[in-house]
């Protein structure tokens, strides 16, 4: 008799005298067999209780007859996890992007008021008196004195010819035949006084930064040290958390290459430069022309009012007049706006805080050196998500009570039911 | 009404094998209360999917899977399973129909060291051991129950019998020979007088 007969044999039900003997003298021999032989001992043959019998049976109707409660299945409990991890992580996260311990970035001072007591608007303003003066005159007469005060202006623009702004204008007397000759000399006199060409100047410079309240304060002292005004501030957040400023600066024309060169040394990386330098000289000559011309004209029209003989003359003067007046104020407007874009130069400035990540990226002293950088703000994130997730906990808990506690009821009351009725 | 009908139909279908059903959680458990714990598990279970049962499955292969999951749950909570206390039954003593005084005293001790030694094997070497050499049932119904190929029913059953042995090793005087013959060694426990 081999062990697997012995095996086969010792479940059967009922075995020959014979069959028993090989297989006492089996066990013998083999201590495997006569393991199987004890085990096979430790099977019990006896009858099922009653109270057994009839206690699976009414179990089944009960559960019939009630409401079941069933347990979840497995994978739903699974499920329920994964969900409930997932919702802390981006509460945690969220927490994190609202920055609910980092106060928020200063805003920039607001823009000041213009053009109270710059260059441009003292000449304008000369330039106006001037022509005003010569209200009423016959003969459109500039008279020297209002030609050394516009002359006397202090000039800003360094491309400017101070030499020519100094000459001393000719005393003219006119007369309005010699208007046209007027006009030439007073073309000269102006000449005199203008710089020989009209360059604008502007710049747009974006700098991305890792100190961003720093950089901005930085700017903004900046514009003020070089004598310019900020026009315009706006500073955002966007929802990765980092935070961007738009800045738009008028900057004296002359203070604009070390306006530039102070930001590209003391803030963060210059990503983006543009200096644009557009020659308007021809188009402030036309302006200036046509200006002058419209003066005489009106002037003109001022002596014909007075010599008005009848009531349709002197209406058709004054109509003319009034749209003579309006052209003279037009294109004094323009030309001032033109020296204003001349003498300030307009920078816009795009402020952008970079992710750490950048600037771990971007940090000088090779690999090893970024490495350490880059383990140590991994560890500062981590530690910043665990107190956001705790943040979050604390902040969603009296939202999760009121369920927990309903749930808690439940269960207890089921439960309850289940030991009352087994 | 309707889920009445569904129970008396259960009922009727479950109740010839609940005798089976009960001495394989007993095998299991080694207590009778335990077992009948187990058994009404095991009936509520399967009446709860008796609905996707699939009707030309064997009803008592299908009970017996899910008694040996019910027991495998239970055994993970309770440890002590098989113990000489429970070979001697309430108000009963061994009776022993072997020769001799001292070949009673070795069967009880061999007997309660081999309970010991099932105790503490893995469940899975556990399991089957007990459905393949305490209740003697076929390795195709075993496959079944457990959901594997007969080849690694074998082949586990093999490993967990060596496992036991390497245990029973320490008591070699017990476990090398028997002097109690096949005869007696397949009588049931509640036989021993």
């Amino acid at each position: 008799m081999n062990c697997d007969e012995f095996e086969e044999r010792l479940h059967q039900d009922s075995l020959s005298e014979k069959e028993l003997e090989e297989m006492d003298k089996h066990t013998v021999v083999c201590s495997s067999c006569l393991l199987k032989s004890d085990l096979k001992s430790l099977m019990p043959h006896e009858d099922i209780p009653e109270s057994a019998a009839s206690a699976w049976r009414q179990a089944v109707l009960k559960e019939a007859g009630s409401k079941k409660v069933r347990k979840y299945p497995a994978w739903a409990r699974v499920a329920s996890i994964a969900a409930s991890l997932v919702i802390l992580t981006a509460g945690a996260l969220r927490v994190g992007r609202l920055n609910l311990s980092t106060p928020a970035a200063e805003q920039a001072p607001s823009a000041p008021a213009n053009d109270d007591g710059t260059v441009a608007s003292i000449v304008a303003k000369k330039l106006n008196g001037a022509a005003q003066r010569n209200n009423g005159t016959a003969g459109a007469v500039y008279e020297e004195d209002a030609l050394e005060e516009a002359a006397e202006a202090p000039m800003m623009a360094a491309s400017y010819d101070m030499g020519a702004a100094n000459a001393p204008a000719e005393e003219v007397e006119m007369e309005f035949d010699d208007a046209e000759e007027l006009v030439t000399v007073s073309d000269a006199a102006t000449a005199a006084e203008e710089p020989s060409e009209h360059i604008v100047r502007n710049a747009y410079i974006e700098i991305v930064t890792s100190d961003f309240d720093h950089d901005l304060l930085l700017t903004q002292t900046a514009v003020t040290d070089q004598g310019g005004q900020l026009s315009s501030s706006n500073t955002s957040q966007n929802r990765s958390g980092t935070r961007n400023a738009y800045l738009t600066a008028r900057i004296p024309a002359e203070h604009l290459d070390r306006f530039l060169e102070t930001l590209e040394t003391a803030t963060g990386r210059i990503t983006q430069k543009d200096v644009s330098a557009e020659n308007m000289t021809e188009q402030y000559k036309d302006l200036r022309g046509r200006l002058d011309n419209a003066t005489v004209q009106r002037d003109r029209l001022r002596e014909l009012l007075d010599q008005a003989e009848n009531v349709s003359d002197l209406m058709q003067i004054e109509r003319n007049l009034t749209e003579a007046q309006s052209t003279v104020e037009a294109l004094t407007g323009q030309i001032n706006h033109l020296d204003q874009s001349v003498s300030f130069s307009t920078v816009s400035i795009s402020l952008n805080e970079e992710t750490p990540a950048q600037s771990v990226r971007q940090t000088d002293g090779g690999f090893l050196n970024r490495l350490k950088n880059g383990m140590s703000l991994s560890l500062r994130a981590f530690g910043e998500f665990l107190q956001n997730l705790c943040l979050f906990l604390v902040m969603a808990l009296p939202w999760a009570a009121v369920p927990a506690v309903i749930l808690f009821m439940i269960h207890l009351i089921l439960k309850t039911r289940k030991e009352k009725n087994p | 009404m309707q889920k009445g009908n569904e129970a008396n139909e259960f009922i009727e279908m479950a109740a010839p094998f609940e005798k089976n059903i009960y001495l394989t959680c007993y095998s299991f458990l080694g207590s009778r209360q335990d077992a009948e714990d187990a058994l009404q598990e095991t009936m509520l279970r399967a009446f709860r999917s008796f609905s996707r049962f699939r009707r030309e499955a064997q009803i008592q292969t299908w009970l017996r899977k899910i008694a040996v999951h019910v027991c495998i749950d239970m055994t993970r909570k309770r440890k002590n399973i098989l113990s000489i206390e429970d070979i001697q039954e309430d108000g009963e003593e061994l009776k022993d129909s072997s020769p001799g005084p001292y070949d009673s005293l070795e069967r009880t001790e061999r007997m309660r060291i081999l309970s010991e030694a099932l105790d503490e094997m893995r469940p899975e070497a556990r399991t089957l051991i007990i459905l393949r050499d305490v209740q003697g049932l076929p390795y195709e119904e075993i496959a079944d129950i457990l959901s594997q190929p007969v080849g690694t029913v074998k082949s586990g059953l093999n490993r967990a019998r060596s496992a036991l042995q390497k245990r029973l090793n320490q008591h070699a005087d017990l476990f090398a020979r028997s002097t109690v013959s096949t005869e007696e060694r397949r009588k049931p426990r509640s036989e021993l007088r």
